[in-house]
């Protein structure tokens, strides 16, 4: 089952992209094929080919301060989803966060701690947050007292007798969650007194410059040069490798595709590159939909009667899933415009801006992709 | 007076060894003690199945190995042993030892320092095995870890400055092996200054150096892990008893089979990673002058990979090793894989022939060495 992952905008190869590419590889492995773990995984880059900022972004506005340590954005956004009013006590942040929601507190810890992890332990880490995102609410959550009370009790419930190896030392998964932990209180301590969203505004207008510069690139790109087009050549390079790596064993291609590599690869398959395919394709946090209703794809003609006319899914796709969060601004529905297409809503409760990044370090997201992926074929 | 594993009155210089196995601790989480509080600020240690078994595994090779094949042979074995709950009786039923707690293996480290001083050419043989940190130096923990609230680490001792104070006392042929993790974790990093723990011993800048040949080897570098499969002999201790019956030995100036400190040295890291099939590097210590430790009663087993190239070659070659001056070749048939065969180290005429003349035959003489030996001919074609 060779998988492609086809990012979405505003990826760059900045510092920390080898360990999240090395992490969300190996969450998708870890949670989509947990008989072995071991398939064919293709990541095409093509954020090199994407917008570029001649005044290296001197178009954001100015005067807001970094307000997060290093490592604590992502933690500052996850919480910011989930938790409405003032942060809790820096003490007690994923105890509450948990008491509330078991699967946020999960997505908390592991989504934070994903951020920290060699490529080289990507795989046991990944192996820790698939357990960690089957267990059900603890009854000692009522009792415990702190983040560190409920961290310990959790590493106790994931404890597994050794079957394969021991170790005569610490557990590197289980370390980086309690290394993560002091990246949530430096969060959560920074967004007191002010609103989540508030203290991320540097961020999130860096993010949609360029959101919006990778979408103008890319359709500058496909103007001039179709399917010959630097980025859109980079995905269908390893779409084409996904489905030569399949065997008779392993006949199926999954291609996963973020935000707009959603839109590219539904462009490719449907228009640009009809010679490509897959078994299955999953859009999250996509704007295929909004696309579409722009009249943007070649395929896609404008219906003469909207509340019935529908365009068909891509020849070349078998089954096509399309996620979004009811949270996330960039995620839309496909259902009443596509004929084939399933829409899914997953909701990370009650943040409003910054569900679109967040899909991919989440345990609880690996999860439910996983069951319908199941469901879906 | 707790009773010695071993024991063997041998008058001269002999050889006495401490052997520590740390599997069961009490204060880890489900060691049946009190359980410290927050055990996952060191990583979540669990309970240890191998150290035990490891320990004793190399502790009775010791004790069964032929006494004068040593260097000086051996008189003593004093083994400390804490099991892991999950498997009480390493050594068989009834089968107790006396317990790995510091205070324990500090008597224990203080006799046998004793014993070892009786004489300047006695061997000196120091084993650990069991959890380990790493803070200024590696941290070696005893059973008893975390008995202490205010300071976990007085059930630990420091494994760095053990080392070097030992190495200003005799014998002047000292080995050290040591069988566990050296990781940084947040509960040896939060305590203001790092976690520290006391050494067994201290080096003192009033005495010299007594230690003339060294053998100090760790499982595990800086930052890194050492493993083992559960109660089964660790990856390091298995490759280490290896290196010692011959996987480590070479040829001295009479042509016996001699295993030496230095080769322990270069040979212990693809042992290793033939007993982990992953490369799992070894540290290795400051070694001095090298020294036959151990002398074997003949030539040692070599695993000898042949093949030939190019590739094409291989699935039509005759593959045949011969001892040198022997006259009888050992053949295998043409086959598309590298021919893997366990063979006395000595000189062999190694060689591949072609039954339907493709290629020219070929043959050359070379010396087999332990631990193992890939050899690849080159054939032309005709």
């Amino acid at each position: 089952m060779p998988i492609v992952f086809v990012h979405g905008v505003a990826t760059r190869r900045d510092p920390g992209y080898a360990k999240s590419e090395a992490a969300r590889a190996a969450l998708m492995r870890g949670f989509l094929v947990p008989a072995t773990g071991q398939v064919p995984f293709f990541a095409p880059y093509w954020g090199g080919q994407a917008a570029a900022f001649a005044w290296e972004h001197a178009s954001l506005p100015q005067g807001d301060e970094e307000v997060f340590g290093p490592g604590e954005e992502t933690p500052a956004i996850l919480l910011g989803e989930v938790w409405e009013s003032e942060p809790p006590p820096d003490d007690r942040v994923v105890l509450q966060v948990a008491r509330n929601s078991f699967a946020d507190g999960i997505d908390l810890l592991f989504g934070t701690a994903a951020e920290d992890v060699d490529p080289e332990e990507a795989d046991g880490f990944a192996r820790l947050a698939v357990r960690a995102a089957k267990l059900t609410r603890p009854a000692w959550l009522d009792t415990a007292r702190d983040d560190v009370e409920v961290i310990n009790r959790l590493a106790e419930d994931l404890s597994e007798s050794a079957d394969e190896e021991e170790a005569f030392g610490p557990d590197r998964a289980l370390l980086h969650v309690y290394e993560g932990l002091s990246r949530i209180r430096g969060a959560a301590g920074r967004m007191t007194g002010r609103l989540a969203v508030k203290a991320l505004r540097p961020s999130l207008n860096r993010s949609a410059s360029m959101f919006l510069g990778d979408i103008l690139v890319y359709l500058r790109q496909r103007e001039r040069l179709r399917a010959d087009g630097p980025i859109a050549t980079t995905i269908a390079t390893d779409l084409r490798r996904a489905c030569e790596a399949c065997t008779a064993d392993d006949p199926q291609v999954i291609v996963i595709a973020h935000s707009m590599g959603g839109n590219i690869v539904y462009d490719l398959l449907s228009g640009l590159r009809p010679d490509l395919s897959c078994d299955v394709l999953v859009t999250v946090g996509s704007q295929v939909g909004v696309f579409a209703e722009l009249g943007l794809f070649d395929a896609v003609r404008a219906p003469a009667n909207p509340a019935t006319d529908r365009i068909p899914k891509p020849p070349g796709v078998d089954r096509w899933i399309n996620v979004f969060d009811l949270n996330d601004i960039l995620g839309f529905a496909t259902e009443r415009i596509f004929d084939g297409v399933r829409d899914f809503r997953y909701s990370t409760g009650k943040g409003a801006f910054a569900a679109h990044s967040t899909y991919f370090i989440r345990p609880s997201f690996y999860d439910r992709l996983a069951t319908r992926l199941r469901e879906a074929s | 007076m707790t009773r010695m594993f071993f024991e063997a009155d041998r008058p001269g210089p002999a050889m006495h060894a401490l052997v520590i196995g740390v599997g069961g601790y009490a204060h880890l989480p489900h060691g049946g003690g009190r359980t410290i509080a927050d055990p996952l600020r060191y990583g979540n240690l669990g309970q240890l199945t191998s150290p035990p078994r490891s320990a004793l595994e190399f502790a009775n090779w010791l004790r069964e190995s032929d006494p004068i094949r040593w260097a000086a042979p051996l008189a003593s074995i004093d083994l400390r042993i804490s099991p892991a709950p999950a498997d009480p009786d390493p050594g068989g039923p009834g089968v107790g030892f006396p317990d790995a707690t510091i205070d324990s293996i500090t008597e224990a480290y203080d006799a046998w320092k004793e014993r070892c001083a009786t004489d300047e050419n006695n061997v000196a043989v120091f084993y650990f095995c069991g959890h380990g940190l790493q803070s200024e130096e590696q941290l070696l923990l005893a059973s008893d870890f975390g008995r202490y609230e205010g300071n976990h680490f007085r059930g630990a001792f420091a494994f760095d400055s053990t080392r070097a104070g030992f190495l200003q006392r005799p014998p002047r042929t000292q080995c050290f092996f040591i069988d566990a993790c050296r990781e940084v974790v947040p509960g040896v990093t939060a305590p203001l200054g790092g976690a520290t723990a006391d050494p067994l011993d201290r080096p003192d800048a009033t005495r010299r150096r007594r230690c003339d040949h060294d053998l100090t080897l760790q499982s595990s570098t800086p930052f890194a892990t050492a493993r083992s499969r559960p109660k089964n002999v660790s990856y390091f201790t298995a490759a280490l008893i290896k290196a010692l019956k011959g996987g480590a030995a070479l040829t001295d100036e009479f042509a016996d089979w001699v295993v030496r400190t230095d080769r322990i040295a270069m040979a212990i890291d693809s042992l290793v990673e033939a007993e982990a099939g992953r490369p799992m590097p070894t540290a290795k210590g400051p070694a001095f002058l090298p020294t036959v430790l151990y002398r074997l009663d003949g030539p040692p087993d070599v695993e000898l990979t042949l093949a030939c190239v190019p590739e094409p070659a291989l699935g039509r070659a005759t593959l045949f090793y011969e001892p040198q001056h022997s006259g009888r070749a050992v053949r295998t048939p043409p086959m598309p894989e590298k021919w893997k065969v366990t063979v006395k180290a000595g000189y062999y005429r190694i060689g591949a022939e072609f039954e339907d003349h493709t290629y020219d035959a070929v043959s050359r003489t070379e010396l087999i060495n332990p631990p193992t030996t890939a050899q690849t001919l080159r054939t032309v074609g005709r």
